[in-house]
């Protein structure tokens, strides 16, 4: 009986989920979306390539004419590549849709643009 | 110095500045280092892993070290937008002197007991949640180690001055690694100072935490085997025996049966660090506020107050009523005495420097990095011509004044040299502080200026380069020169002072701005 009450009342309701993709909303605050490189802060080290749990991330070269690939496909969202890096160049942005049809075009290259 | 770097910056640390002996374990490696391949343990700096396990490039540990030339001149710009500016003292807004109101302090500090006052005011009304100063050790009073301030009566435990390093950088990292602290002042030496300065000019992450820096002034720091060795055989002291050290002209040795010995300065100065003998920066030039005794005022320091931030908590203090303060123009003796340990640390260093390199011995790079000139510089120093960078409307003295009148006019605008110019505006010579320093004080009132002034001259005109000008500073050892009228050599246009030069290495935007098209 109360279930029926109850399934009553919610027919007066607004819903309790967003019509996705058509609605968003804003992800919390401290959500660990796609890493992001600020190639004038890096320094090249490499130290967020080694660090990566699942080996998203390939380093070429180093130093200041280090190039950054991303995989996003073998990212897991850890930020431990954020944490580790001595400088904050690092950030981890707010998106999440980062589905796709091909593996291509979810590699994210960073290069420092002198 | 090597022009270029090894990949790992440990390789070139432990070959330029840990093995010739010049680390003075301030620990902002350890801080600084991404995978804690370095630990101070034990008075010693110890390289715990391989760090090219981790890394294969990596430039943290040199470029921050308080001894490598790396990021000097970016350092500059945390402080070099004050307004003034003087030899031996660095930028600054305001120098007074000041005192903490509560006795308790001064007594503890056995000074002005202005740092504490401040720390303790910052905390309380949450400015800063923890601070990094020195205390001493139990066992062996002398000794320090760094302490990490998080509420005020904390800080009691750290009110006296220092004269050994310690690992205080270190403290900082531990401090937001380890504790997690978001809003920290911290409280060095000038190399310290330097170190957490050269830490933010990197950018490194850790320096978000960081609120204030406070200097002290340190003539130097003792190595402590050499000190105590030295001190067992010429006066049979043992180190626990010590109780603390004091410094007014000569260092004073208080023993704990209440026996005070003295030692003269250059007796002492042979058993100091090896990188302190070297060092130029008497009053933490780097740093938000510099505090300092007050000699030969007890109960008062002497404060540099260099930064906006600086200003900022320091009214706050003094509003509060913490802190009193005095102008120092009414104790020129105070800032006379206060300058002339400023120039004579200057002057060691300098002449410690010249005499290891005519030997062939090792010189830390920090001390080299102002008195050689990169070539990007010199480019831009031939580039510029004297009138671009002078100082037109320069202050000067007539000869008929008295030493005293001028040590006040001294005080009152800190400008360390002045010519010395008769009514028609010709020049007759020169005078500087350490034309002064040479007059014993009790006959400084009678004496005048033009018996005192140096009468020979070096002089530019306003269109030699500043390359040219840089140059004829080093050859004659002088800190400042006079630009004169190509045709009239005794009309004065301006004056140039070394630390107009290095303020525009500094800021070439800012002067190229000025500079008329």
């Amino acid at each position: 009986m109360a279930i029926i009450v109850e399934a009553i009342k919610h027919l007066f309701k607004r819903p309790a989920t967003l019509r996705y993709p058509f609605e968003k909303e804003a992800p919390p605050k401290g959500f660990r979306g796609r890493p992001i490189w600020d190639m004038h802060r890096c320094v090249g080290c490499g130290l967020c390539s080694r660090m990566c749990p699942s080996g998203a991330i390939e380093m070429i070269g180093r130093g200041h004419e280090a190039r950054i690939k991303h995989y996003v496909d073998r990212c897991l969202f850890c930020g431990q590549c954020s944490e580790s890096c001595p400088r904050n160049a690092i950030r981890l942005m707010n998106d999440f849709e980062h589905a796709s049809y091909s593996r291509d075009s979810m590699i994210y290259e960073y290069k420092r643009e002198s | 110095m090597k022009a270029s770097r090894d990949l790992i910056a440990y390789n070139d640390l432990r070959r330029i500045i840990i093995d010739p002996g010049f680390c003075n374990l301030c620990g902002a490696c350890e801080s600084a280092c991404p995978v804690h391949a370095l630990k101070i343990e034990n008075g010693r700096l110890n390289y715990t892993h391989d760090c090219t396990d981790f890394m294969e490039f990596c430039p943290i540990c040199y470029d921050i070290c308080p001894f490598t030339e790396a990021l000097l001149l970016e350092t500059l710009g945390f402080v070099a937008n004050a307004p003034n500016r003087a030899e031996s003292i660095g930028y600054y807004r305001k120098i007074l002197l000041a005192q903490a109101v509560d006795e308790k302090l001064r007594d503890l500090s056995h000074s002005g007991g202005v740092v504490t006052a401040l720390l303790m005011h910052a905390i309380k009304t949450g400015f800063i949640d923890s601070a990094i100063t020195s205390e001493r050790e139990k066992e062996t009073p002398i000794m320090v180690r760094p302490l990490l301030s998080l509420v005020p009566d904390d800080l009691l435990s750290a009110v006296d001055c220092e004269y050994f390093s310690s690992s205080v950088a270190m403290a900082f990292g531990r401090a937001v690694h380890e504790y997690g602290k978001a809003k920290i002042a911290f409280v060095g030496t000038p190399c310290q100072v330097r170190a957490i300065r050269k830490l933010e000019a990197w950018e490194h992450k850790i320096m978000n935490s960081l609120r204030i820096v406070i200097g002290l002034t340190c003539l130097w720091s003792f190595s402590f085997p050499k000190l105590t060795q030295f001190l067992k055989e010429s006066y049979g002291i043992e180190v626990s025996d010590i109780l603390r050290i004091d410094m007014d002209g000569k260092y004073k040795v208080s023993l704990k049966n209440g026996k005070l010995i003295a030692v003269s300065i250059p007796e002492i100065r042979d058993h100091t660090l090896s990188v302190c003998r070297m060092c130029e920066d008497f009053t933490s030039e780097l740093a938000d506020i510099s505090v300092g005794g007050a000699h030969p005022l007890r109960d008062w320091s002497l404060v540099i107050i260099r930064t906006e931030i600086g200003e900022e908590i320091f009214e706050e203090a003094v509003k509060a009523g913490v802190i009193r303060t005095r102008k120092i123009e009414e104790k020129p003796n105070v800032y006379a005495h206060f300058v002339r340990m400023g120039l004579l640390k200057r002057k060691y260093a300098i002449e410690e420097i010249e005499r290891r390199k005519k030997r062939g011995e090792p010189v830390p790079p920090v001390s080299i990095r102002l008195l050689e000139l990169l070539p990007r510089e010199i480019s831009l120093l031939s580039s510029l011509k004297a009138e671009h960078i002078m100082t037109k409307n320069v202050m000067t003295v007539t000869p008929e004044t008295t030493l005293e009148e001028l040590l006040t006019i001294m005080t009152r605008h800190h400008h360390m040299g002045y010519p010395v110019v008769d009514d028609e505006g010709k020049i007759l010579g020169i005078v500087t502080f350490e034309d002064i320093s040479k007059v014993p004080a009790s006959r400084r009132g009678e004496v005048l200026v033009k018996e005192v002034a140096r009468k020979k001259l070096v002089t530019a005109y306003p269109d030699s380069s500043v390359m040219e000008i840089y140059e004829k500073m080093s050859q004659y050892k002088i800190g400042r020169i006079l630009i004169v009228d190509r045709k009239d050599h005794r009309k004065l246009l301006g004056i140039i002072t070394k630390t107009d030069i290095v303020h525009m290495l500094r800021w070439p935007m800012k002067k190229f701005d000025k500079t008329p098209t």
